[in-house]
């Protein structure tokens, strides 16, 4: 049964055996498990439930809808910009669907450094498999590799350098558009992508367990040393539309341009419905790398080890934009299927490296990556149908932290290291040589003075430029790292089942956990994590 | 359509901006601004949309956005040596003045920059009416 928060205006107390906050890659799947494992489980969402046939592709709206802060959430500096999936299902409704595993090089090092017995590769392989398969992961086809990833493949090929095509969890999916990224309007089971919203979170209602939307968790409460549930805050929306703002239009499958109804922008500044207790027996804590320590840390839970927000990963990224003569219609088909692991090796170097993968966007999210402004920008977007684009994204071994301000939102500290910075300058070297060898004409990056480079170009101006802050844009969609999981109590936060060294029944199942950059995208190892924490839990129920 | 968020001079300091920052100007026919200045009873759709969005972002994020705002447009005094705000610079001026916060050495003032460009470009370019891909002839509209 889904609540919807936003209606409840009462103050309301419930008694269950697990409380989860969150319900996204983490949350859904604990919910999911430990409802089927017979207990009594409610799930508190902070964003609302999503029809995914209201999706609209509308840029603004559908940031406003699936994401914190409308997508605008940065570092404290501003210089990089963090989305995170706010709704249910997380950010598995607006990624672009990579199902990968966890590279072992990552897990044995959390096993020497970490003290981490628990998750090796063996271990964890059931809950990978038992994810896969709810989630529909497969692999995608050659015939539904669009041209943007092709000719990042060709280019790869020229230079040399070892990439694959990837697995996703989508189901029968037209590879309508890039604005995948906005949340799939076809999603249903077996159909569209598989995010969490229609995979896990429908198994774990119909398992019976309670998923509250609208419901802003600002406590956890512990009692004795042991989590005994949280305290929640019902946000009600204004629901009146602001109007019409324009029609939208929208690209079928065929290609034919479809117009339909204009996006309607909910006044979405909140104010406070009912109050919500939730008295538990233990707390699943699944509500993403910024938002969880944001709440331990707001909770006044004991931090012995002082740990709470630290060790914060962001897994920075840089757009490379490559111009061809021809046209590559980046927009069209399935936005990521290939990336290039070549500056992955995790054995030799296990602090370094980047992934370079095909990148593109909506037509706002494409004109944000360019650089300038005014004329100069403008050339640019008007041969958009003919750039193909790269992110860098880095497994950075750069720590930052977060911790809250006196109203209780979060600061988000990160500031890149050397060691990072000269790795990111390196991966935009390899994005320009890639795209040339893949026969663009010309490269651009996004500092805010335009750099333009031909094939002639010496590429080492990249370098001299370098990376500073608010110079270039830096995005980041994989924050982790900030509850981190180990054997002493005395440098991490939680132990190898997932559970809190500190507060007894509290366990965390989001990529707060990884005690490292897991180097990869970390929807699905999230996921299963969560899968083996969830049914040890189950297992030696009570906590 | 009222405006939720911005006054009508916050408008026309994103009216301008926008024009500034996407590169369309009269000549161009894409969209005409009004003159400087003037009131902006009649306000652009960019900005319309802009202020949609912002009206539905986190009260923090509507502070800074409001506050750079006023300080881009006041800021030509202490940046530029122009005795004049923003909107009322001309074409030409503007563009260095824009320039000039790009390029600066504070990386606050980059920062504040590249937030203003990327509304500007999120408002403009989420718009089914553009016609930037004009050469293009089954591609999607700005969305």
């Amino acid at each position: 049964m889904i609540i919807q928060g936003r209606t409840v205006t009462q103050d309301i107390t419930e008694s269950v055996d697990v409380c989860v906050v969150g319900s996204g890659a983490g949350g859904a799947v604990a919910a999911k498990e430990l409802a089927q494992a017979g207990l009594s489980v409610v799930v508190l969402e902070a964003g609302e439930t999503h029809d995914p046939t209201t999706f609209t592709g509308n840029t603004p709206e559908m940031l406003l809808r699936l994401f914190w802060d409308g997508g605008m959430r940065t570092t404290r500096d501003g210089s990089i910009l963090i989305s995170q999936g706010r709704g249910v299902g997380g950010s598995t409704v607006h990624n672009l669907c990579y199902a990968v595993r966890i590279p072992n090089a990552i897990l044995h090092r959390w096993k020497a450094e970490f003290g981490i017995q628990d998750l090796s590769p063996s271990n964890l392989s059931a809950s990978f498999d038992r994810v896969e398969a709810t989630i529909g992961v497969n692999q995608i086809r050659e015939e539904q590799v669009n041209q943007l990833n092709r000719s990042i493949r060709r280019g790869a090929h020229v230079m040399g350098w070892r990439g694959t095509i990837q697995r996703h969890n989508r189901g029968a999916c037209p590879g309508c558009s890039a604005d995948c990224l906005l949340g799939c309007p076809i999603s249903q089971p077996g159909v569209g992508k598989q995010s969490m919203a229609v995979s896990y979170i429908p198994q774990a209602l119909e398992a019976g367990a309670r998923l509250y939307t609208d419901c802003l968790v600002e406590n956890i409460v512990a009692e004795n040393g042991h989590a005994v549930g949280v305290t929640a805050q019902f946000r009600s929306r204004h629901t009146q539309p602001l109007g019409q703002i324009e029609s939208t239009t929208s690209l079928s499958d065929g290609g034919a341009v479809q117009t339909g109804n204009a996006a309607e922008i909910a006044d979405r500044s909140s104010r406070e419905g009912g109050k919500f207790t939730v008295r538990s027996k233990a707390v699943v804590l699944a509500a993403g790398a910024i938002n969880s320590p944001q709440l331990w840390l707001n909770s006044r839970l004991p931090d012995p080890s002082r740990q709470v927000g630290c060790n914060l990963h962001l897994h920075p990224a840089i757009f490379v934009g490559g111009f061809f003569d021809e046209a590559v219609d980046a927009y069209r088909g399935i936005p990521q299927s290939f990336y290039v692991d070549h500056f992955l090796d995790l054995e030799r170097n296990p602090d370094n490296g980047y992934l370079l993968l095909p990148a593109f966007g909506p037509m706002a999210l494409v004109a944000a990556s360019m650089p300038s402004f005014g004329r100069e920008h403008r050339d640019l977007m008007q041969v958009h149908r003919s750039i193909a684009a790269l992110l860098v994204l880095l497994h950075d071994c750069s720590s930052g932290r977060v911790t809250v301000n006196r109203r209780g939102s979060p600061i988000i500290r990160y500031r890149l290291n050397q060691n990072d910075r000269a790795s990111l300058t390196q991966g935009l070297i390899h994005s320009a040589q890639l795209l040339f060898a893949a026969g663009a004409k010309k490269t651009v990056l996004p500092y805010t003075r335009r750099i333009i480079m031909q094939r002639e170009s010496n590429l080492e101006i990249i370098r001299q430029r370098g990376i500073v802050e608010n110079d270039i844009l830096i995005t980041s969609s994989h924050p982790q790292g900030t509850l981190r999981m180990g054997s002493d109590p005395r440098k991490t936060v939680v132990d190898s089942t997932g559970e809190a060294h500190a507060v007894k029944g509290l366990f965390v199942v989001d990529a707060s956990l990884f005690p490292t950059s897991i180097a990869v995208p970390p929807m699905l190892t999230v996921a299963a994590m969560a899968d083996r924490i969830a049914r040890r839990l189950a297992t030696n129920w009570p906590p | 359509m009222t405006l939720q968020f911005f006054n009508p001079t916050e408008a026309d300091i994103l009216r301008v901006l926008t024009e500034r920052m996407v590169g369309t100007d009269s000549s161009v026919g894409w969209e005409q601004p009004s003159a400087r200045g003037t009131s902006t009873a009649g306000h652009a759709p960019t900005v319309t949309t802009i202020d949609a969005f912002v009206t539905g972002l986190p009260r923090y994020v509507q502070v800074r956005f409001r506050r750079a705002l006023h300080l881009f447009q006041w800021c030509p005094i202490l940046f530029g040596g122009k005795l004049c705000p923003f909107t009322q610079l001309s074409s030409r001026d503007a563009d260095t003045y824009i320039r000039s916060w790009a390029e600066s050495r504070f990386g606050l003032r980059r920062r504040l920059f590249r937030g203003l460009r990327d509304v500007t470009f999120l408002g403009y370019y989420s718009r089914s009416s553009i016609g930037v891909y004009e050469n293009a002839t089954d591609e999607p509209r700005g969305r």
